[in-house]
Protein backbone atom coordinates (compact mmCIF):
# COMPACT_ATOMS: atom_id res chain seq x y z
CA UNK A 1 0.00 0.00 0.00
CA UNK A 2 2.80 2.39 0.93
CA UNK A 3 4.52 1.67 -2.36
CA UNK A 4 1.26 2.32 -4.20
CA UNK A 5 0.77 5.74 -2.55
CA UNK A 6 4.34 6.74 -3.33
CA UNK A 7 3.86 5.76 -6.96
CA UNK A 8 0.60 7.73 -7.21
CA UNK A 9 2.22 10.81 -5.72
CA UNK A 10 5.16 10.49 -8.09
CA UNK A 11 2.87 10.30 -11.12
CA UNK A 12 0.86 13.25 -9.79
CA UNK A 13 3.98 15.36 -9.44
CA UNK A 14 5.19 14.51 -12.93
CA UNK A 15 1.76 15.20 -14.41
CA UNK A 16 1.49 18.57 -12.65
CA UNK A 17 4.88 19.64 -13.94
CA UNK A 18 4.01 18.61 -17.49
CA UNK A 19 0.42 19.86 -17.53
CA UNK A 20 0.93 23.16 -15.74
CA UNK A 21 4.10 24.17 -17.55
CA UNK A 22 3.15 23.35 -21.09
CA UNK A 23 3.87 26.88 -22.27
CA UNK A 24 3.77 26.35 -25.98
CA UNK A 25 2.67 29.23 -28.14
CA UNK A 26 3.51 32.91 -28.39
CA UNK A 27 4.44 34.88 -25.33
CA UNK A 28 3.71 38.49 -24.49
CA UNK A 29 5.07 40.89 -21.93
CA UNK A 30 6.01 44.49 -21.48
CA UNK A 31 5.02 46.99 -24.15
CA UNK A 32 7.95 49.16 -25.10
CA UNK A 33 7.27 52.88 -25.42
CA UNK A 34 8.24 56.33 -24.28
CA UNK A 35 10.31 56.50 -21.12
CA UNK A 36 8.53 57.78 -18.04
CA UNK A 37 9.65 61.28 -17.02
CA UNK A 38 6.72 62.50 -14.94
CA UNK A 39 8.91 62.99 -11.86
CA UNK A 40 11.65 64.85 -13.72
CA UNK A 41 12.11 68.52 -12.88
CA UNK A 42 12.96 71.24 -15.41
CA UNK A 43 16.38 71.72 -13.80
CA UNK A 44 17.24 68.09 -14.39
CA UNK A 45 16.50 67.01 -10.85
CA UNK A 46 13.92 64.57 -9.63
CA UNK A 47 10.73 65.15 -7.68
CA UNK A 48 10.65 62.86 -4.65
CA UNK A 49 7.61 62.85 -2.38
CA UNK A 50 8.50 61.96 1.22
CA UNK A 51 6.22 59.55 3.04
CA UNK A 52 5.42 59.14 6.71
CA UNK A 53 3.99 56.06 8.37
CA UNK A 54 2.01 58.39 10.63
CA UNK A 55 0.04 59.36 7.51
CA UNK A 56 -1.13 55.77 7.02
CA UNK A 57 -4.25 56.18 9.15
CA UNK A 58 -4.49 59.90 9.88
CA UNK A 59 -7.02 61.58 12.11
CA UNK A 60 -7.47 64.47 9.74
CA UNK A 61 -5.66 66.96 7.58
CA UNK A 62 -6.00 68.33 4.10
CA UNK A 63 -7.70 65.68 2.01
CA UNK A 64 -6.30 65.10 -1.44
CA UNK A 65 -8.39 63.63 -4.22
CA UNK A 66 -6.57 60.70 -5.72
CA UNK A 67 -6.18 60.31 -9.45
CA UNK A 68 -4.30 57.39 -10.89
CA UNK A 69 -1.59 58.45 -13.30
CA UNK A 70 -1.40 57.31 -16.90
CA UNK A 71 -0.48 53.68 -17.51
CA UNK A 72 3.22 53.34 -18.32
CA UNK A 73 5.18 51.56 -21.01
CA UNK A 74 8.35 49.53 -20.39
CA UNK A 75 9.20 47.75 -17.14
CA UNK A 76 10.34 50.61 -14.93
CA UNK A 77 8.78 53.84 -13.73
CA UNK A 78 8.30 56.10 -10.78
CA UNK A 79 4.95 55.69 -9.07
CA UNK A 80 2.12 58.13 -9.78
CA UNK A 81 3.03 60.44 -6.90
CA UNK A 82 6.84 60.21 -7.17
CA UNK A 83 7.21 58.33 -3.89
CA UNK A 84 8.80 55.15 -5.23
CA UNK A 85 10.65 53.73 -8.20
CA UNK A 86 9.38 50.37 -9.44
CA UNK A 87 11.05 47.95 -11.83
CA UNK A 88 9.68 44.53 -12.60
CA UNK A 89 10.14 41.28 -14.47
CA UNK A 90 7.74 38.44 -15.00
CA UNK A 91 7.60 34.80 -15.88
CA UNK A 92 6.42 33.93 -19.38
CA UNK A 93 3.24 35.84 -20.23
CA UNK A 94 0.65 33.66 -21.93
CA UNK A 95 -3.12 33.59 -21.80
CA UNK A 96 -4.57 31.26 -19.16
CA UNK A 97 -1.19 30.48 -17.62
CA UNK A 98 -0.05 31.41 -14.15
CA UNK A 99 2.29 34.40 -14.29
CA UNK A 100 4.42 35.69 -11.42
CA UNK A 101 5.68 39.26 -11.33
CA UNK A 102 8.82 40.24 -9.44
CA UNK A 103 8.96 43.91 -8.47
CA UNK A 104 11.94 45.79 -7.07
CA UNK A 105 10.76 48.88 -5.21
CA UNK A 106 12.79 51.74 -3.77
CA UNK A 107 11.96 55.03 -2.11
CA UNK A 108 12.74 58.01 -4.30
CA UNK A 109 13.80 60.16 -1.36
CA UNK A 110 16.81 58.04 -0.44
CA UNK A 111 16.89 54.99 -2.71
CA UNK A 112 16.25 52.63 0.17
CA UNK A 113 14.13 49.50 -0.43
CA UNK A 114 10.40 49.99 0.11
CA UNK A 115 10.35 47.30 2.76
CA UNK A 116 7.14 45.90 4.20
CA UNK A 117 5.04 47.35 1.39
CA UNK A 118 3.06 44.11 0.81
CA UNK A 119 3.08 45.05 -2.87
CA UNK A 120 0.02 43.72 -4.67
CA UNK A 121 -1.36 43.81 -8.19
CA UNK A 122 -4.58 45.13 -9.67
CA UNK A 123 -4.93 43.51 -13.09
CA UNK A 124 -7.54 44.30 -15.72
CA UNK A 125 -8.14 44.27 -19.46
CA UNK A 126 -10.82 46.98 -19.43
CA UNK A 127 -13.13 48.83 -17.06
CA UNK A 128 -15.43 45.82 -17.07
CA UNK A 129 -12.93 42.95 -17.34
CA UNK A 130 -10.66 42.26 -14.35
CA UNK A 131 -8.35 39.27 -14.24
CA UNK A 132 -9.89 36.14 -12.72
CA UNK A 133 -9.43 35.70 -9.01
CA UNK A 134 -6.32 33.57 -8.56
CA UNK A 135 -5.49 33.66 -4.87
CA UNK A 136 -2.70 36.16 -5.49
CA UNK A 137 0.09 36.23 -2.91
CA UNK A 138 2.97 38.64 -2.34
CA UNK A 139 6.25 37.42 -0.90
CA UNK A 140 9.05 39.81 0.04
CA UNK A 141 12.72 38.94 -0.18
CA UNK A 142 15.16 40.59 -0.13
CA UNK A 143 13.77 43.80 1.37
CA UNK A 144 11.79 45.80 -1.19
CA UNK A 145 11.66 42.93 -3.71
CA UNK A 146 8.31 41.21 -4.11
CA UNK A 147 7.24 38.09 -5.96
CA UNK A 148 3.53 38.48 -6.70
CA UNK A 149 1.28 35.90 -8.24
CA UNK A 150 -0.23 33.93 -9.64
CA UNK A 151 -1.85 36.24 -12.17
CA UNK A 152 -3.95 34.70 -14.94
CA UNK A 153 -4.73 36.69 -18.08
CA UNK A 154 -7.87 35.08 -19.46
CA UNK A 155 -7.93 36.85 -22.82
CA UNK A 156 -5.58 38.28 -25.39
CA UNK A 157 -5.05 42.02 -25.49
CA UNK A 158 -3.41 44.99 -23.88
CA UNK A 159 -3.79 44.54 -20.13
CA UNK A 160 -3.05 46.94 -17.30
CA UNK A 161 -1.12 45.76 -14.24
CA UNK A 162 -1.16 48.27 -11.41
CA UNK A 163 1.30 47.78 -8.55
CA UNK A 164 0.08 48.96 -5.15
CA UNK A 165 2.54 49.57 -2.31
CA UNK A 166 1.34 49.90 1.28
CA UNK A 167 -2.22 49.53 0.02
CA UNK A 168 -3.55 49.19 3.56
CA UNK A 169 -2.77 52.87 4.08
CA UNK A 170 -5.40 55.43 3.22
CA UNK A 171 -4.44 58.13 0.75
CA UNK A 172 -5.88 61.06 2.64
CA UNK A 173 -2.57 62.88 2.89
CA UNK A 174 0.16 63.58 0.37
CA UNK A 175 2.64 61.88 2.70
CA UNK A 176 0.68 58.62 2.81
CA UNK A 177 2.96 55.62 2.14
CA UNK A 178 0.36 54.22 -0.28
CA UNK A 179 1.80 54.32 -3.79
CA UNK A 180 0.69 52.93 -7.14
CA UNK A 181 1.89 52.69 -10.69
CA UNK A 182 0.40 50.86 -13.67
CA UNK A 183 2.07 49.27 -16.69
CA UNK A 184 0.79 47.86 -19.96
CA UNK A 185 1.25 44.14 -20.54
CA UNK A 186 0.58 42.51 -23.89
CA UNK A 187 -1.03 39.10 -23.88
CA UNK A 188 -1.08 37.29 -27.25
CA UNK B 1 0.30 0.14 -11.05
CA UNK B 2 -2.45 1.30 -13.45
CA UNK B 3 -4.57 2.46 -10.55
CA UNK B 4 -1.65 4.47 -9.20
CA UNK B 5 -1.25 6.21 -12.57
CA UNK B 6 -4.97 7.00 -12.78
CA UNK B 7 -5.12 8.37 -9.25
CA UNK B 8 -2.00 10.38 -9.85
CA UNK B 9 -3.49 11.98 -12.97
CA UNK B 10 -6.74 12.76 -11.17
CA UNK B 11 -4.79 14.44 -8.37
CA UNK B 12 -2.77 16.40 -10.91
CA UNK B 13 -5.81 17.63 -12.81
CA UNK B 14 -7.47 18.65 -9.57
CA UNK B 15 -4.49 20.76 -8.59
CA UNK B 16 -3.63 22.35 -11.93
CA UNK B 17 -5.11 25.82 -12.33
CA UNK B 18 -6.99 25.77 -9.08
CA UNK B 19 -7.48 29.23 -7.60
CA UNK B 20 -7.53 27.79 -4.12
CA UNK B 21 -8.70 31.00 -2.46
CA UNK B 22 -11.92 31.78 -0.67
CA UNK B 23 -12.75 34.70 -2.96
CA UNK B 24 -15.18 33.40 -5.59
CA UNK B 25 -14.60 33.72 -9.33
CA UNK B 26 -18.15 34.88 -9.84
CA UNK B 27 -17.83 37.76 -12.26
CA UNK B 28 -20.95 37.90 -14.45
CA UNK B 29 -20.01 36.89 -17.97
CA UNK B 30 -22.13 39.66 -19.43
CA UNK B 31 -24.44 42.47 -18.47
CA UNK B 32 -27.80 41.08 -17.34
CA UNK B 33 -31.02 42.45 -18.73
CA UNK B 34 -32.29 44.51 -17.12
CA UNK B 35 -29.15 45.91 -15.53
CA UNK B 36 -29.36 46.51 -11.78
CA UNK B 37 -30.66 49.98 -11.06
CA UNK B 38 -28.22 52.50 -9.65
CA UNK B 39 -30.97 54.53 -8.04
CA UNK B 40 -32.94 51.75 -6.38
CA UNK B 41 -30.31 49.06 -5.79
CA UNK B 42 -26.69 50.19 -6.11
CA UNK B 43 -26.82 53.60 -4.42
CA UNK B 44 -28.42 52.20 -1.23
CA UNK B 45 -25.90 49.34 -1.26
CA UNK B 46 -22.98 51.75 -1.55
CA UNK B 47 -24.48 53.92 1.15
CA UNK B 48 -24.75 50.97 3.52
CA UNK B 49 -21.36 49.39 2.86
CA UNK B 50 -18.98 52.06 1.53
CA UNK B 51 -19.78 55.58 2.69
CA UNK B 52 -18.46 55.21 6.22
CA UNK B 53 -14.98 55.41 4.71
CA UNK B 54 -15.61 56.74 1.18
CA UNK B 55 -17.10 60.09 2.15
CA UNK B 56 -15.82 63.33 3.66
CA UNK B 57 -14.29 62.61 7.06
CA UNK B 58 -13.75 58.92 6.28
CA UNK B 59 -10.46 57.06 5.93
CA UNK B 60 -10.91 56.84 2.17
CA UNK B 61 -12.25 60.36 1.64
CA UNK B 62 -9.80 60.73 -1.22
CA UNK B 63 -11.96 58.19 -3.10
CA UNK B 64 -15.45 59.57 -2.38
CA UNK B 65 -18.54 57.65 -3.48
CA UNK B 66 -21.17 60.19 -2.46
CA UNK B 67 -22.46 61.11 -5.89
CA UNK B 68 -23.05 59.06 -9.01
CA UNK B 69 -20.32 60.99 -10.80
CA UNK B 70 -17.82 60.06 -8.09
CA UNK B 71 -18.80 56.40 -8.22
CA UNK B 72 -18.65 56.35 -12.02
CA UNK B 73 -15.15 57.85 -11.96
CA UNK B 74 -13.98 54.97 -9.75
CA UNK B 75 -15.96 52.19 -11.45
CA UNK B 76 -12.89 50.31 -12.67
CA UNK B 77 -10.98 50.13 -9.35
CA UNK B 78 -14.30 49.46 -7.60
CA UNK B 79 -14.88 46.43 -9.82
CA UNK B 80 -11.30 45.21 -9.34
CA UNK B 81 -11.33 45.68 -5.58
CA UNK B 82 -14.78 44.22 -4.93
CA UNK B 83 -14.29 41.29 -7.29
CA UNK B 84 -10.92 40.46 -5.69
CA UNK B 85 -12.58 40.60 -2.24
CA UNK B 86 -10.29 43.44 -1.16
CA UNK B 87 -13.35 45.60 -0.53
CA UNK B 88 -15.14 45.91 1.77
CA UNK B 89 -12.16 45.32 4.09
CA UNK B 90 -12.25 42.11 6.09
CA UNK B 91 -12.81 44.11 9.26
CA UNK B 92 -16.06 45.59 7.93
CA UNK B 93 -19.48 44.02 7.28
CA UNK B 94 -19.34 42.06 4.03
CA UNK B 95 -21.66 42.17 1.07
CA UNK B 96 -24.20 39.39 0.95
CA UNK B 97 -23.94 37.05 -2.04
CA UNK B 98 -26.90 38.83 -3.63
CA UNK B 99 -25.46 42.29 -3.00
CA UNK B 100 -22.12 41.20 -4.44
CA UNK B 101 -23.78 39.89 -7.59
CA UNK B 102 -25.86 43.05 -7.98
CA UNK B 103 -22.84 45.33 -7.62
CA UNK B 104 -20.60 43.23 -9.89
CA UNK B 105 -23.37 42.99 -12.49
CA UNK B 106 -23.93 46.75 -12.45
CA UNK B 107 -20.19 47.37 -12.85
CA UNK B 108 -19.95 44.85 -15.70
CA UNK B 109 -22.79 46.76 -17.35
CA UNK B 110 -20.57 49.84 -17.35
CA UNK B 111 -22.03 51.47 -14.23
CA UNK B 112 -25.08 53.09 -15.87
CA UNK B 113 -26.98 55.92 -14.20
CA UNK B 114 -30.28 54.08 -14.37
Amino acid sequence: MKHFVVMALAFATIAVVVACNSNNGPTGGVIVGALDTHCSLPDGGQQAQPTDTAACHPDGGTVTTVDYGPTKYNAASDDDDCKYHVTFTSTSVQANQNVTFTAVTTRKTDGAPAAGAKTSLEVFLSDTHPAPNSNQRSTEGPAGTYAIGPVRFDAAGQWTVRFHLYEECSELLDTSPHGHVAFYIWVP
Amino acid sequence: MKLAVVLGLIAALAGCGSSGGSCPSDLPASCPSPAPSYQSTIAPLISAHCLTCHSPGGQEASFPFVTYQQVFAERSPMLNQVYACHMPPASEPQLSAQERQELLSWLVCGAPNN
